[in-house]
Parts: structure tokens; C-alpha cells; sequence
């Protein structure tokens, strides 16, 4: 291989480190971060005072450290401190901001710290930068100094990046990650501080840039500020983008293309007249042109992201499990945690097997009823079921308690000093006018919301003010008026995402443990297609969601609710934009929730509905709880005809 | 105190051109909502346009129209060749911004490749400082501060008293809504379009003066600081960029006396961190709610 080639080979290789990084940011989390190179640099200043020898540049030049430290030392401080460095900008830029004002804010991050670096000459020799870095390797060999065998560590740390990066995708922690970069707000509902995961990932992004940054300085044995603008960050963007925004292969195709091939081609483009420039500017312009085609014509990239495949792990394993006695009722949902035998065997059988196939998973009528009951046994059994709870019940009846909440956006009132009270295993509705802040109660008690004043309560415990991830941990959960799912996703993702975590989707468990998490999971993919299947979806699950329809996205999301086995539900307006014939099944679902000791608190305007189901109805109006009863006691209120039931009644006749 | 005076008025000439940059982005982010990375190299085609133009004779006025020219010609381009094709398919909005970045590296660029990298500059006449009360003023950064009243007073009759201001706003407080009354959304997103260019276009050519010297990232390098001065007033407020242009001018120009003049870039993208974590919404922006979970109340 002449050095030429194997220059351009080390290019490549060291942008594909960079362009994995960026791809973790944006790929993966969906961080609009501009200021990926700027940890590029950190990462390369890191390296360089550590490899390099004292300073002995003339004031007012000259650099910190020079260490005269191996190699690797280098680069693992490159690492940790590009690292540590991201953690400090990402817990500022990423604390409450839209994401284009996080792009906006991360610029800012760069243009200052190229600003403060070329300007404080003690610390990095300012715009003069450093020179003449160690390049471990490069007089080994037979290839010559400029390059050589140092394209070999560079092509292992490449290996290693990405085989780390493939792992970690994969694992609970990708998945997690790239919830939030598809719907943070259904992410935080599901139990994910979504501040804390977007930290982690901009955090370990920051690691691989900072690697990326010490091979980059010690290949090119130079560096300074004028080597890391933003346009650097853009043309890895162009990489992301040709090569297929969230797969780590493509994303390396990508940084090829545009950092070896673009650069190559462009090369032997005469200059246009006495302008030195103009190479550089038709690159530029070339490349900024890819990304609008790309994004035009292909936005998914070369190759897109790849989908989840849902299988269990290890057949042998799979059936290891199958045959533990005992785990069928371990495993399955909370719908028929009160029946014993909870689903047959064999059907558990199909249900692990079946979905590759193309028809629909033929269910025995018996699983179907176990796992949502029909609302005729419930309707009588609903009782049953809250006097069978009377052990939880002795000790508080009620499982939700609001007492004289206050919430104002500006002058309005949304909701002012309203109390109510849902007992436990109870289907209790809640209704009013439009802008009777039933919605804001809602968010309020779910923790989207904190109130201005007074106290909600959670099976004895205060939760006004908790944050939205910690309420739902507690097992308190929400549906959205539009059913928000984690559209990019494929159904069995958005399952698996809903289910209870338990700490599962940490970087080091995905790393280390990756076998054993695989195998837990496994409980959670049988009891997912189950419960798919019971809704219909079932030969849908290696969808994306985004996909479904309307009709379909709502079914999910009662998948969801059910396997992530909340205590207590709320449903926000579950019948909008639900065809008749829909309607009756959701009716069945929600009452297979009580069913199975979920409380229900449902806003709801369909009110032969609410009747139908709910034996408990509150009524709002104007931030305040009028009235609470059931439906009939409530029609002969004649504040609540007044306030709502006038109207609708009317428009019934 | 004389030197604090002196820098208040360099600060005015500062905030007079950054609010005709300022505001022309915020009207635009107030009705077609697009976060433009590329505004800086519409500012960047005015003030080459206003070389060509002052090269083959033209005075400071011809000047300026070549840039106003130019920086509508480029912005309306953008708009109807690049953004509303995409904005039809109903992107995210990141990726609005990002095909804004696509468009700022291929102007940029082009810029670059037809005048080259080296630094060019206007042949103007030059004229002596006066004594105004404590402000030691040329005459054209008088008459930049003077223009800069005149069109932000433009603006203002433009959007309170006619009737392309009114579908405007309309457009502006919900594009569907406008729609369903008859209002052509589209429509009213270009003209915004070429007004923002217009302005900006003419910025440039001030910016271009003020710098001494063209270069093709005369733009860019200015854009954060409009970003600054724009979310300071409120992302979307046109009044609030005059605001906060008069701000985030001032600061520059008065920290410049006590800090080496090199960081006063550094103090404009402080000032802009701080906003976006204190007040994301604007300093002068009455705090508002954030809306919560997508649900509506």
C-alpha cells in the first residue's frame, strides 16, 4: 500500500471514531449538538500536553502539563476528560431547552471556548497551537514515518468503538436513548428522566469525540483552533446524514465518503483563477448540496437505522424458561394475576414462536378472556373485586387524594382549589366543559404539571411536584388525549419500553451484562406479544409504530399501560377520535384494567360511556370540583346540569 | 465616565446594526419559524453586492439598494427553492435547521469562490469624528443609527397599519387558522421571506463599513450575536429584537472598555447562555407557561 493510501485509509478510519460520536449525540439521542468538534479539540489538547514534552516556547506562548506520558495514558485522559467536560456543558444546554436553542447554546459553547483558547496562550500556545505530538508506531515498520502502522491502532480503536457502540445500542440503554429522541414526553410517562438520559448519551458521546481527538492529534501532529470550527461539525453531520442517521455501519460509510471521497474527488478540480480557495469552496458547496439531495431524496441515509428484531434469546434458554414451574404466573400480565393456570402453556409456546409467521396467531378463545375479561363478567365482578381488595383497602380506601390544588398560567386560573378523592380499584370518571382544567389536572397529577399550591397524594405519599418519571415509577400512569408513541420504533420496542425497567437500562449493564439481560428480557418479549396479541397487533410488533393507525396507536398504548403494570391509570379522553365499533373495545379494555386492581381515573366527554362504565363520576367546571357522585345523582344536581349537562343534554334531544 | 460615554455611543452604532440584522430574523421566526443558520450569509451576500456595486462607481445610497437587493433575492431564493418544498412534507424542525445549514455552507461558499478568501473593502469616503455632546461620532455611524430608526420605525407601520402586517400576525398566531380564513399563508411566508432578506441585505452592507473589511464569513461570524440579541428579546418578537439588539450592543461596546476588546463576542454569546437558562422565552417576553404534555387544557 503506498503512504498515500494508507493516509487517506488513517483519515478515514479517524473520522469514523468522530462520526460515531456525533452518531450517539444526534444518531441515537436525536441532540442537535453543534459543538461535537469542539470535544474533538479537547480531546487532541488532551492528548498533546499529556505525550508532549515541557513547554519551553517563549512567554507569552507555551502549554500546560507536558507530561512526556505514553500513548495511552493520552488517550485515556482524552477520553475522560472530553468526557467529564461534556458532562458540564450537557448538564447546562440540556436542562430545560427546545432543541434548537440547545444547537444554538452548544454553538455558543464552541465559539467561546475557541475564543478562550486562542486567546490565553499559557494554556494551549493560542492560535499558534501545538506541534509535533508523539505518533506511537509510525517509524515502525516498513511504511514509512508519515502515517504508517499507525493506521493499525487506529483501525482498533475503530473496532472497539464500534463494537461497543453496536452493544450498547442494543441493550436497554439504546433503547431507552432513542425514546427519547423519538417522544421524550411519552418517554418521562413511561418512567425515564429524560434529562438524565440525554445527559448520559451527550456524555458518551463526548468520549468517543475526545478519542477521536487524541488519534486525530497524534496523526496529524499538529493542532489549533482553526482546526475545529463548526463547519467541521457540519460536514460530520453530511457523514450522518449520506450514511444513514443512526447505524453505525452507514455512519462510517459516511464519514468515508465525505472525508476521504468528497476531499479526494474535489482535489483535482483546477484552481479557478488566483483564488487559493476555490477548492475548498466547490467542496463545500458539494457537500452542502449532498445534504439537501440526501435529505430530499433519502432522508433515512444509505443505510437506514436498523430495526429491532424481536426474538428470545437463546433457544435453549427460552425453553429453560418455558419449563420453570411457576413462570408462567410469574410473567404474566397483572390482567390474570388473579386466575390461576395464567395462560396455557401451549399458546405460550405460540405466542414465542409464532409471530414469524405471516397469519395472525390463532388464540384460544379462553386465553383471550383471561387476559381481557368481557364487560359482562366484570360488571358484576368489578365489586367483587374491590371487596376482595379489602386487605389494601383497610388500611386507606383511597388510592389518589387531591386536596385544594391550585394551578394559574398567568391570569387564568386552570384549575383553582380543587379537591376530589378516587378510591382504590374504583373506575372512576371525570368530566366538565372544555377548559374546566381537567387537562391540567391531569398533567398535574402525573407530574407534567406541579401546582402552584395545595397537596395530591398517592397511596399515602405527596407527589405534587415530583417530575413526571418519578410519579410513573411510583405506578402511577397516563395516557395522552393523541396517543404518543415512540413512532421510529417498532411496536415490540415500544412494548419492551413500557414495561417496568428496573434499573435495567444503565450503560454498564448494557455493557457488561449484556447475556443476562437478554435472557430477563425475554419475560418481558413473551409477555408483550401476549399481550399484543390480545389486542390485535401482534403481527404488527416488527412495525414501526408511527405506522399504525389511529385506531391502532390507541390499542397500543393500552398494551402498554398493561405491561407496564401501573396501580393506578389515568386516561385522557381514551375514546377521542375512536370509530364505534373501537369504542366498544375500549370500553372492554378499561374494564379488564379494573379487572385486574388497576384504579382508573378517566376524562371522558362521551357520557353514555362514562355511564356505562364508571360508577363514580367528578365534575369540574371553572378549576373547581362542583360535584361527585354517580351519574344519576348527578342529573338531578342541578349545578351540574347548569354547568355541563344542559348543553349535552340538549344536544342529545 | 468620559470613556463609559464614549462607549455607549460606539454601543448605539453597535445596536443600530445589529437590530436591522435582529429584527428581519425575528420577523421571520415569528411567521415561518424557521431557526436560520444561513441568515448570517444573507447578511454576507448584501455586503458583497454593495462591493460589486461600489466597485463599478456607485455611492453609499446605490450601494445599499444593490445589498437590500441582494439580500432579498438570496433569502426569497432559499425560501421558495429550499425550505418550502420541505416544509410541505412537514419535517421536524431540526431538520428545517439543518437544511439552513446546508444552505449557509453552499452560499458561504460560493462567495468564497467568486471573490476568494482575501479581504476586501469598500471605497467609501472617509469622514472625521464629531464632538456630539459626550458621543465622538463619524458622520456614517451617524447615519447608520439614524437609518436604523427610520426602517425599525418601517417595520413597526408595517405591521400595525397594513394589511399584509395583519395576515402576518395571523399567520403568525396559527398558520392553520389562517388558512381556513382565506388567508394564503404561503404567500405571506415569502413576502416575509423577501423582506427579511431585504433588511438583512442592508445590515450586511452596515456590518461590511463597520468591519472595515469583506470576507465571505463576514456573516457567520456575526450570527451568533444576532441569535444573542434575538433571544434576549424573544425569539419571534420583532420589538423585542430592537431590545434586545440595544442590550446586547451596549454590552459589547461598554465590556470592551474593561476586558480586552478581543472577548466582547464572548460576553454577547454569555449573555445569550444566561437568557436561554433564566428566561428561555425572552427577557422582555411576559413568562409564560409552559405547555405541559402536549394536552390541552
Amino acid at each position: 500500500m503506498s503512504q498515500y493510501l494508507v493516509g487517506l485509509a488513517t483519515t478515514g478510519v479517524i473520522f469514523s471514531v468522530i462520526a460515531l460520536a456525533l452518531n450517539v449525540r444526534w444518531g441515537w439521542a436525536g441532540e442537535f449538538d453543534i459543538a461535537l468538534f469542539a470535544f474533538v479539540a479537547i480531546g487532541a489538547y488532551v492528548y498533546s500536553v499529556i505525550t508532549l514534552p515541557p513547554s519551553n516556547l517563549p512567554p507569552p506562548g507555551g502549554y500546560i502539563l507536558g507530561l512526556r506520558w505514553p500513548f495511552l495514558i493520552g488517550v485515556i485522559a482524552a477520553i475522560v476528560i472530553a468526557g467529564l467536560l461534556s458532562g458540564i456543558a450537557g448538564a447546562v444546554a440540556l436542562r430545560k431547552l427546545r432543541d434548537d436553542y440547545f444547537g444554538i447554546t452548544t454553538l455558543a459553547i464552541t465559539l467561546i471556548l475557541a475564543l478562550v483558547i486562542g486567546q490565553y496562550t499559557p494554556l494551549f500556545d493560542g492560535y499558534e497551537g501545538l506541534y509535533g505530538m508523539p505518533q506511537p508506531l509510525s517509524s515502525v515498520g516498513a511504511m514509512g514515518p508519515d502515517g504508517g502502522n499507525y493506521l493499525l491502532i487506529c483501525i482498533a480503536a475503530l473496532i472497539v468503538t464500534y463494537l461497543v457502540l453496536e452493544r450498547l445500542g442494543k441493550s436497554p440503554f439504546g433503547r431507552t436513548v432513542r425514546s427519547v429522541r423519538e417522544d421524550d414526553t411519552a418517554s418521562a410517562a413511561f418512567g425515564r428522566n429524560v434529562y438524565l438520559v440525554k445527559l448520559k448519551a451527550y456524555i458518551l458521546g463526548g468520549c468517543v469525540a475526545g478519542l477521536g481527538g487524541a488519534l486525530l492529534a497524534a496523526y496529524i501532529t499538529a493542532f489549533n483552533p482553526y482546526g475545529w470550527t463548526p463547519t467541521e461539525t457540519f460536514l460530520i453531520y453530511a457523514a450522518i446524514f449520506i450514511g444513514g442517521t443512526g447505524n453505525s455501519l452507514g455512519v462510517i460509510i459516511g464519514a468515508f465518503f465525505v472525508e476521504v471521497g468528497v476531499q479526494e474527488v474535489t482535489r483535482y478540480i483546477p484552481q479557478i483563477g488566483n483564488n487559493a480557495s476555490s477548492g475548498d469552496a466547490i467542496r463545500l458547496v458539494v457537500i452542502g448540496l449532498l445534504i439537501v439531495a440526501i435529505l430530499w431524496f433519502r432522508p433515512q441515509g444509505i443505510l437506514p437505522e436498523r430495526r429491532a428484531r424481536d426474538r428470545l434469546a437463546g433457544a435453549g434458554a427460552g425453553a429453560g424458561l418455558l419449563a420453570v414451574p411457576g413462570w408462567a404466573a410469574r410473567i404474566a400480565p397483572p390482567w390474570s394475576r388473579q386466575a390461576p393456570p395464567a395462560v396455557p402453556a401451549a399458546k405460550m409456546e405460540a405466542a414465542a414462536t409464532a409471530p414469524l409467521s405471516a397469519e395472525p396467531v390463532e388464540v384460544p378463545a379462553q386465553a383471550m378472556a383471561l387476559t381481557f375479561r368481557s364487560p359482562l363478567l366484570v360488571s358484576a365482578s368489578g365489586q367483587a373485586g374491590q371487596a376482595g381488595n379489602a386487605g389494601q383497602a383497610a388500611a386507606d380506601p383511597v388510592a389518589l387524594r387531591v386536596s385544594n390544588v391550585v394551578r394559574a398560567f398567568g391570569g387564568v386560573r386552570a384549575v383553582d382549589g380543587a379537591s376530589f378523592e378516587v378510591r382504590r380499584g374504583s373506575l372512576t370518571g371525570l368530566i366538565g366543559p372544555n377548559g374546566a382544567g381537567k387537562s391540567t389536572m391531569i398533567n398535574l397529577i402525573s407530574g407534567f404539571d406541579a401546582p402552584d399550591s395545595g397537596v395530591i397524594e398517592f397511596d399515602g405519599k405527596r407527589i405534587d411536584g415530583k417530575p413526571a418519571h418519578a410519579v410513573a415509577r411510583l405506578g402511577l400512569m397516563r395516557s395522552f388525549q393523541t396517543p404518543r408513541e415512540w413512532g421510529g420504533l417498532t411496536v415490540m420496542d415500544n412494548m419492551l419500553l413500557s414495561a417496568p425497567v428496573e434499573g435495567r437500562d444503565t450503560i454498564w449493564r448494557g455493557l457488561l451484562t449484556a447475556r443476562r439481560l437478554r435472557a430477563a428480557e425475554n419475560a418481558d418479549r413473551v409477555r408483550a406479544r401476549e399481550l399484543l396479541d390480545a389486542v390485535g397487533l401482534l403481527k404488527l410488533k416488527d412495525e414501526p409504530a408511527g405506522n399504525l393507525s389511529g385506531g391502532q396507536k390507541r390499542l397500543l398504548e393500552f398494551a402498554r399501560l398493561a405491561v407496564a403494570t401501573p396501580r393506578l391509570v389515568l386516561l385522557d379522553e381514551p375514546q377521542a377520535g375512536v370509530n364505534p365499533v373501537l369504542r366498544e373495545r375500549m370500553g372492554d379494555l378499561i374494564l379488564a384494567m379494573v379487572e385486574a386492581d388497576i384504579t382508573v381515573l378517566m376524562v371522558e366527554h362521551n357520557l353514555p360511556f362514562l355511564e356505562r362504565l364508571c360508577g363514580h363520576v367528578i365534575v369540574m367546571a371553572l378549576g373547581q370540583t362542583i360535584a361527585s357522585g354517580s351519574m344519576a345523582e348527578l342529573r338531578a344536581n342541578r349545578d351540574v346540569v347548569d354547568a355541563y349537562l344542559g348543553q349535552e343534554h340538549a344536544a342529545d334531544v | 465616565m468620559n470613556n463609559l460615554l464614549l462607549g455607549v455611543g460606539f454601543g448605539l452604532v453597535t445596536a443600530a446594526i445589529l437590530a436591522l440584522a435582529t429584527v428581519p430574523l425575528s420577523l421571520q421566526m415569528s411567521v415561518a419559524r424557521i431557526p436560520n443558520f444561513a441568515h448570517g450569509e444573507i447578511l454576507t451576500a448584501g455586503a458583497y453586492a454593495a462591493y460589486v456595486a461600489n466597485e463599478h462607481g456607485a455611492n453609499f445610497w446605490w450601494s445599499a439598494l444593490a445589498a437590500a437587493a441582494a439580500g432579498g433575492v438570496v433569502a426569497f431564493l432559499m425560501n421558495a427553492l429550499l425550505l418550502q418544498p420541505f416544509a410541505r412534507r412537514k419535517p421536524k424542525l431540526l431538520i428545517l435547521f439543518i437544511l439552513t445549514i446546508a444552505a449557509s455552507l453552499i452560499i458561504q461558499n460560493l462567495i468564497l469562490l467568486f471573490f476568494g478568501g482575501n479581504s476586501l473593502a469598500y471605497n467609501l469616503p472617509q469622514s472625521a469624528p464629531h464632538k456630539i455632546g459626550p458621543f465622538l461620532l463619524t458622520s456614517l455611524n451617524l447615519l447608520t443609527i439614524g437609518l436604523a430608526v427610520v426602517l425599525m420605525v418601517a417595520v413597526h407601520v408595517l405591521l400595525k397599519y397594513t394589511k399584509f402586517g395583519k395576515a402576518q400576525r395571523a399567520v403568525s398566531d396559527s398558520r392553520d387558522l389562517a388558512r381556513v380564513t382565506g388567508i394564503n399563508s404561503e404567500g405571506v411566508i415569502r413576502l416575509t421571506w423577501l423582506i427579511d432578506g431585504v433588511i438583512a441585505g442592508f445590515a450586511g452592507f452596515l456590518l461590511g463599513i463597520s468591519s472595515g473589511t469583506l470576507s465571505p464569513t463576514l456573516g457567520q461570524g456575526y450570527l451568533l450575536v444576532i441569535f444573542a440579541a434575538a433571544i434576549l428579546g424573544g425569539i419571534g418578537k420583532p420589538y423585542g429584537a430592537m431590545a434586545g439588539a440595544l442590550v446586547i450592543g451596549l454590552a459589547m461596546e461598554i465590556s470592551a472598555l474593561y476586558i480586552p476588546a478581543s472577548y466582547k463576542e464572548a460576553v454577547a454569546f454569555g449573555l445569550l447562555i444566561l437568557t436561554l437558562l433564566a428566561r428561555p422565552n425572552g427577557i422582555f417576553a411576559a413568562p409564560r407557561a409552559s405547555g405541559a404534555a402536549g394536552a390541552t387544557a
